[in-house]
């Protein structure tokens, strides 16, 4: 009997420690776009770059580590392949904060002043759409029949999202930018946009996950 | 008591073949490993055997008069049946192997016992209908109090495999109480073995069976019950062994593969769906019918041949 609650207990604590790890690069991540933005691509800016680099690579690590014990360890099919598919979509997340930081560091992306209060807002609207999500997580731990009420806020903050990339991406496009500018800007504004949009996909995973468990 | 050798044939393909309907889903979802699950299912089926197993051979024996050989030929005519049903593919019954057989002899030397044939066939007929409703039953009422723990991810799984183990474990005591009679049941008598002596030495081929065969039918039954989704496997297990034990308990062996057919029909009637499709559904019926009447034919012409040739 000890045996199988050990086990449950490895899981869960590598599950643990890849949500920090995840945590760890979505907030370097906040920090990191909000000093960029403040000052540039700055030595600061790099050092921040490197965590948000060592958390999301903590962060795959700890992922295939837990997909192996989740094979090995002889957890019933459909949890396996519950847990496996959330934390893979999950994944995309500190994934995205790896490559918007990676993408500022290497192509130096020139930020107008004009537009950087509203990539700021952007930003926000996403990395608390992560944070919704990231709750949400816990809840399907600890409470899972309040899971299905924590997926609409995430919701609200995807739309809210979309909503200021049309706007940003409307306006860079009329403005005098060089097309290069331009492009680098949406692909930046659309990146950052990509992160509610996976909050939101995880989301739905956990809903049906919880739904899953209503007899 | 060379003639043991069939009913010896007839509980290793049995254990073979029904071990898989109680230990599958927890052998197929590698939350048990194979020795586990043979042993667990080893223990319960012996212990099924020995506490509940005399019932049905009291059964058996008053269905129809059997002496040594004619209780050889009983046999090995219902494993050759068996063996033969399961190579066509076809989901058979030791059971109604077993009494097709009986009948045969019963009737050629004028000792049927009509009134217990009917409580057989009348028990036949009831145990996909009582293991459908046990199963709508324990889904609906083993689901609220599901509902009512609101278990986490893992909460639930550990829960739901423990419930697959347990189940299992009843399930194998109730497949040695209920079956062990098809195995060595027409063996009880004047002359040959008591009832406790044929508990013994079903149990153990049964058994037998089970150790060194019954892995891949472990893993093809196991992966289709999986398929339902774990607590949906659980309930059908945990139905069909109620229903088997009960079957025990009146003394007469029934199909543990038919039990399990019918909880799965009892699962989609709850949700709305259907889990067996029609060309399943048609091999049951079909093999329902043909398994007693091969049984009956084979041995019949055998106990005809027999007597003619003056062998028995």
């Amino acid at each position: 009997m000890s045996l199988f609650f050990r086990r449950e207990k490895e899981v869960r604590a590598l599950i643990q420690e890849y949500f920090l790890a995840a945590d760890t690069a979505l907030d370097e991540f906040e920090i990191g776009v909000r000093c960029y933005l403040g000052d540039g691509p700055c030595g600061e800016f790099r050092a921040i770059d490197k965590r948000i680099h060592a958390a999301e690579s903590r962060a795959d690590d700890l992922l295939r580590e837990i997909e192996i014990m989740l094979y090995s360890r002889s957890l019933l099919p459909e949890s396996r392949g519950d847990l496996l598919g959330l934390l893979e979509h999950f994944d995309k997340m500190p994934n995205l904060a790896e490559t918007i930081s990676f993408m500022l560091d290497t192509q130096q992306v020139p930020v107008p002043d004009s537009y950087k209060s509203q990539l700021a807002e952007l930003i926000d609207v996403n990395v608390e759409a992560y944070r919704l999500v990231r709750k949400t997580v816990d809840k399907l731990f600890t409470d899972p029949g309040s899971v299905g009420d924590a997926v609409e806020p995430v919701d609200a903050k995807e739309s809210e999202s979309d909503q200021l990339e049309g706007k940003i991406i409307r306006e860079v496009f009329a403005s005098d930018l060089d097309g290069c500018e331009q492009i680098q800007l949406r692909e930046l504004v659309q990146l950052i946009g990509d992160i509610s949009d996976s909050a939101e996909n995880v989301a739905g995973r956990l809903e049906i996950i919880s739904l899953k468990k209503r007899i | 008591m060379w003639q043991l050798v069939s009913g010896a044939y007839l509980g290793w393909a049995l254990g073979a073949n029904d071990a898989s309907n109680v230990f599958g889903t927890a052998v197929a979802s590698r939350m048990l490993r194979f020795w586990t699950a043979a042993l667990l299912c080893c223990v319960f089926l012996f212990l099924g055997a020995m506490i509940g197993g005399a019932e049905g051979m009291h059964t058996y024996n008053s269905l129809s008069k059997t002496t040594l050989n004619t209780a050889f030929i009983t046999g090995l005519v219902a494993a050759l049946t068996v063996t033969v049903m399961t190579w066509r593919q076809l989901p058979v019954s030791t059971s109604q192997a077993v009494v097709g057989a009986l009948i045969a002899v019963g009737l050629f030397y004028g000792k049927l016992e009509l009134g217990v044939l009917g409580k057989v066939v009348a028990c036949w007929v009831g145990t996909p209908i009582g293991a459908m409703l046990a199963a709508v039953i324990f889904y609906l009422v083993v689901g609220k109090i599901f509902n009512l723990l609101s278990l986490n991810v893992f909460q639930y799984d550990f829960v739901v495999r423990w419930a697959l183990v347990l189940a299992g474990s009843y399930g194998a005591y109730a497949l040695g109480a209920n079956n062990v009679a098809n195995v060595t049941g027409s063996f009880v008598g004047e002359g040959m073995l008591t009832a406790r002596q044929a508990c013994f030495v079903g149990a153990l081929s049964i058994c037998l069976g089970v150790v060194t065969f019954s892995r891949g039918v472990m893993m093809t039954v196991g992966r289709g019950l999986v398929k339902l989704d774990a607590y949906t496997a659980f309930i059908v297990i945990l139905a069909e062994a109620v229903t088997v034990h009960i079957y025990a308990m009146v003394g007469v062996p029934v199909s543990t593969s038919q039990a399990v057919v019918g909880a799965v029909l009892g699962i989609g009637f709850v949700k709305g769906v259907r889990t067996v499709n029609r060309r399943v559904l048609f091999n049951i019926v079909l093999a329902w019918i043909l398994t007693p009447i091969i049984a009956f034919t084979v041995t019949y012409a055998v106990c005809y041949l027999g007597t003619e040739l003056g062998w028995l």
